[in-house]
């Protein structure tokens, strides 16, 4: 996937952001689907089904504007998922961490939320020497580059093998 | 009076009698044997296939449902295109007569409301059949896609990316829904084009947070939103196609050996015959020599 990023379009963009932020300060907690014992979940890829809908009571994503954690009664959300870890807080103590290719991430009105991204695995599962060795890898690619979209694709492997070495580190503490 | 002309090939040959001769009989339980071999081979096939593909949607339903009843019907002028998702290959049943049968109906209704339309296929049995009436309003297909195996996830983007790029309205997904083995749903979702979506989107998801690049994250959502409901819809076309062939095949099977049977009852009858008749000359000759 390459993703676009088109320039800013001003005006009408900025007021709706300003209804919206608004909006959170009005809100109050706990919408229509939201349990007392916590958020109705999903998470899934096209290859696996990993889960299907269950109650958890946290999930961490790893969105491009930065990490955040939804709760149960969490505003709605759309957002886009930048190669990373996705937690799954199903209880304090049984915690799960999958790192994901990319994808989004949706918490929507009735409070239910979802993480669908393209490719996730179970950060145990990852190979460290096989992470450094493609970092090293994409690393030399990125220099030996002749066009735009080469570099761009040897940019996007060593953010890939970066964000898995980063995510091995911080699971195996 | 006339005469009526008799091809070559079937040409009664001298002294035989108004019915089939046991050569030709016995030519056409060996043809009938074969079809029966043949659509023997292709159900244990389609069955086979049809196991793999029935698992792959489920994992794709799954998938598809999270983000599910986020696109929305745009309000535009401009044209609707119809996307039937039919097969490449036939012999299988009527899933693409059901699917071009509704792609049709819409596309008449349309141009009775005097509204523009175009055609996008997928697959080559749509593209061959609504050709014939539709060819002007087709601006583009797909061919060849999936190769047997139920299609990837990447297989499905790159069909979203060919249909985000054309210059539409809102579109018209005309597909199979497996239900089960013998039961199929022909149903149609719509979805609006790139640019309408972002342009509407802000407006309909105003109660969302936005997380993502400034500007781009409608676009790149539309984009991947795309990809996973394609993903849904072919796997779920492809099940269908596997699961109807099995039947059409079935059914040619049952169809090819009751015929067989019958053929073999008629061409032993004519051999006996035969054998009687021999018998009764030898006999009746015999008998006339000694008086």
């Amino acid at each position: 996937f390459n993703f676009a990023v088109l320039p800013k379009r001003k005006g009408v963009r900025s007021m709706f952001r300003a209804t919206r932020i608004l909006r959170r300060a009005l809100r109050a907690e706990g919408a229509a689907g939201a349990t007392s014992d916590g958020l109705l979940f999903r998470f899934n890829t096209p290859s696996s089904s990993i889960i299907t809908e269950e109650t958890v009571k946290m999930v961490l994503v790893p969105a491009v504007s930065g990490d955040f954690g939804i709760l149960a009664g969490h505003v709605p959300v759309i957002a886009q998922l930048k190669p990373g870890v996705v937690s799954v807080h199903k209880t304090d103590s049984d915690v799960k961490h999958y790192f994901v290719s990319g994808g989004f991430a949706v918490v929507r009105e009735d409070a239910t939320a979802s993480v669908t991204a393209a490719e996730a695995v179970e950060v145990s599962e990852l190979d460290p020497a096989a992470v450094k060795a493609g970092i090293t890898t994409y690393t030399n690619e990125i220099a030996s580059a002749k066009t735009d979209e080469e570099k761009t694709n040897a940019e996007i492997g060593l953010e890939v093998h970066q964000a898995m070495e980063y995510a091995i580190s911080l699971t195996s503490n | 009076m006339y005469t009526s002309r008799i091809t070559k090939a079937c040409r009664k040959p001298f002294g035989s009698r108004g019915f089939a001769s046991e050569k030709e009989l016995r030519n056409r339980l060996s043809t009938i044997k074969n079809i029966s071999k043949v659509t023997k081979a292709m159900n244990m096939v389609a069955a086979a296939k049809l196991r793999k593909h029935q698992d792959a949607l489920a994992i794709a339903k799954t998938f598809a449902a999270g983000l599910d009843g986020l696109f929305f019907e745009a309000e535009t002028e401009k044209p609707t295109m119809v996307i039937p998702f039919s097969t490449d290959k036939g012999l299988c049943g009527g899933v693409n007569t059901a699917v071009n049968r509704e792609a049709k109906t819409q596309m008449m209704q349309l141009e009775n409301k005097g509204e523009e339309f175009m055609l996008f296929t997928y697959g080559g049995k749509s593209k061959g059949n609504l050709r014939r009436n539709f060819e002007r309003k087709m601006v583009g297909g797909i061919l060849d896609c999936g190769g047997g195996n139920p299609v990837t996830f990447a297989e499905a983007s790159e069909v979203a990316e060919a249909i985000a790029a054309q210059d539409f309205g809102n579109a018209n997904l005309i597909f199979n829904d497996f239900i089960n083995l013998i039961t199929y749903d022909t149903v149609t979702v719509t979805i609006p084009s790139s640019e309408l979506f972002e342009s509407q989107a802000e407006e309909k998801f105003m109660a969302y947070e936005e997380e993502g690049d400034e500007g781009g994250l409608f676009k790149n959502f539309y984009e991947f939103m795309l990809g996973v409901k394609l993903y849904y819809v072919i796997n779920n076309a492809q099940t269908c196609e596997q699961s109807s062939r099995m039947t059409a095949m079935d059914n040619s099977s049952s169809n090819a050996d009751e015929m067989y049977d019958k053929l073999l009852l008629q061409a032993n009858r004519l051999r006996q015959a035969k054998i009687t008749k021999e018998l009764m000359e030898i006999t009746s000759g015999a008998a006339a020599v000694q008086q």
